[in-house]
């Protein structure tokens, strides 16, 4: 066998050690890789698991009186805060299976296979803080919240800003009804404020210039984006719906479960 | 009424906007990717100038299909200048591509790396080959490149001078002027993967050289042929040792049998004619 450290004669022994070495080092890849898809795939399932029981939240019932009526915000009931504290601990340990995948060049090495993940986890964790605070996270809050040990980079927390947008109209959609104490039914405060929310989103990314040579997928930022002109759209319609045929409505009117959501 | 300057252009946002969100989102996202493409762009002007020395290089290689065996040191040698210039290119290049993470833009000079790694392999596989040729054909005793003692018997002569050398890994890197990156790394490197793939382009341009060395052979000897028999199917065995998902490595892998059965139509058709012997 001779491999000196210049070349290696092509015999059968010298060619069997080389790739045997060679292969052992693209096995550690590729485990590393299934482990941040593995990773990736249960942060995804749990985080969607989150959004889903957020969107249960009855608005009217879960709402909290704080001192600043713009602010008031939520308190989640025992069981769905419950269900998601359950969640984000299998986020949390799916986070640390690939700790060390994804430390140094593992950061961007598996970058692509963890992005998709990560999107979803910062959609559920803007979503849940929009709910109890009012607030959209930024970027540095994010960042801080899912932990300096996992990367965050930009397209991942713009492309899941968007993709909370889609959340939100459900929620003001199905929000949307508040009954005054006099049996008035009227567009609910949580429903105009996402409203005004999602037009200042869109005013602000319709105007951001993605070219095809930049990290941040410009298909896929297009299409999010015209996402979110569509959710911009749907929820402003039903606020219209709303306010102009509320006073329609028969009096002592209530939005019931049985109802299809239309007036 | 809150104004943000966004874009040279001023934007008017209601001001309780300001307290649902951080309206700088969106000038940081800007900035963000505007950074990010300078950097692409100058990456890829960087990669232009190193594939243009590559081109330079390969052209001059690619005489190898219409020269016999005996010349491919003397042409090879034309390439050291070209190796050089691209030795500096590549140096701007990692200077530029230190400044961050090395996967974060690796796929924008991954090809070029592998082409200019490829070079070398081919440059030095016909250097290797023209002298142990000559050394051969010559008469004279073993070529001085075999490092092992060896063996006098005319069998092990014969088997021995089917056998072919392939640059290492970390040779290459040192021609190129680049780091080897067998571990993990983050500093400027050549990948693993790149070297191999390098390697199967090899493999590719060797097959259609054993074709064309038969028509140029000199004097009915075959000797660059079998050799490149041989030396294919030795790394052909290597790359099955490998395990492989199904990604670009795994389909070029594949590939590698055609260049197989073409050199051995070659070999059938030379040997059927009684030109060599088996």
């Amino acid at each position: 066998m001779s491999v000196s450290a210049s070349v290696a004669t092509i015999d059968r022994q010298t060619v069997t050690a080389l790739f045997s070495s060679f292969g052992s080092a693209l096995d550690a890849h590729h485990d590393a890789r299934d482990r941040v898809i593995k990773a990736s795939r249960d942060i995804t399932a749990a985080s969607k698991k989150i959004i889903f029981a957020l969107q249960r939240v009855k608005y009217v019932d879960a709402e909290i009186q704080r001192d600043d009526p713009n602010k008031a915000g939520i308190k989640l009931d025992s069981k769905i805060a419950g269900d998601i504290g359950g969640l984000e601990r299998k986020i949390t340990d799916a986070f640390s299976a690939v700790k060390d995948d994804m430390q140094g060049a593992g950061a961007w090495r598996y970058q692509r296979q963890i992005s998709g993940a990560i999107q979803e986890y910062i959609e559920a964790l803007l979503f849940r803080e929009y709910l109890m605070d009012r607030w959209i996270l930024s970027h540095e809050e994010v960042q801080k919240l899912v932990g300096y040990e996992f990367l965050v980079t930009y397209s991942d927390y713009i492309l899941g800003l968007l993709d909370t947008t889609g959340e939100l109209m459900r929620f003001a959609i199905t929000n949307l009804y508040d009954v005054t104490a006099s049996g008035v039914v009227q567009v609910s405060v949580i429903a105009k404020q996402i409203c005004q929310l999602l037009r200042t989103l869109r005013i602000g990314f319709s105007a951001l210039r993605v070219n095809s040579s930049s990290h941040t997928s410009s298909t896929e930022f297009v299409k999010k984006l015209n996402t979110l002109y569509n959710s911009v759209d749907k929820v402003e319609k039903a606020v219209y719906s709303l306010t102009v045929r509320g006073s329609e409505l028969p009096e002592g009117w209530i939005p019931g479960d049985d109802d299809d959501g239309r007036i | 009424m809150l104004l943000i300057s966004f874009h040279h252009t001023v934007h008017a946002f209601s001001a309780d906007m300001a307290s649902a969100m951080d309206l700088e989102i969106f000038n940081k996202c800007q900035d963000s990717i505007d950074r990010d493409s300078e950097i692409r762009e100058n990456i890829r002007n960087l990669t232009k100038v190193i594939d243009q020395h590559m081109r330079s290089i390969l052209s001059i290689l690619s005489t190898a299909h219409s020269t016999p065996s005996s010349s491919f040191p003397t042409f090879a040698a034309r390439t050291t200048k070209s190796f050089q210039f691209q030795k500096e290119a590549i140096q701007k290049l990692a200077s530029l591509a230190s400044q961050h993470p090395f996967y974060k833009y690796n796929a924008l000079w991954s090809r070029t790396l592998q082409n200019a790694a490829f070079a070398v392999l081919f440059r030095d596989w016909l250097v290797n080959e023209g002298n142990a040729y000559i050394a051969y054909h010559s008469g004279s005793s073993k070529p001085e490149e075999r490092d092992e003692p060896t063996e006098t018997s005319k069998e092990n002569d014969d088997v021995r001078s089917k056998v072919g050398q392939l640059t290492s890994l970390e040779r290459v890197c040192e021609t190129l002027g680049v780091k080897p990156g067998l571990e993990d790394e983050n500093t400027f490197h050549l990948t693993l993967e790149e070297y191999l793939q390098a390697t199967i382009s090899l493999i590719n341009e060797l097959s259609r050289l054993a074709l064309n060395s038969v028509i140029m052979t000199e004097n009915s000897n075959y000797s660059t042929p079998t050799r490149i028999n041989y030396f294919i199917k030795q790394l052909q065995a290597g790359f099955l040792i490998l395990n492989l998902k199904n990604d670009a490595l795994r389909s070029r892998v594949d590939s590698i049998k055609y260049d197989v059965k073409k050199v051995e139509e070659v070999i059938y058709d030379l040997s059927l004619r009684g030109l060599i012997r088996k």
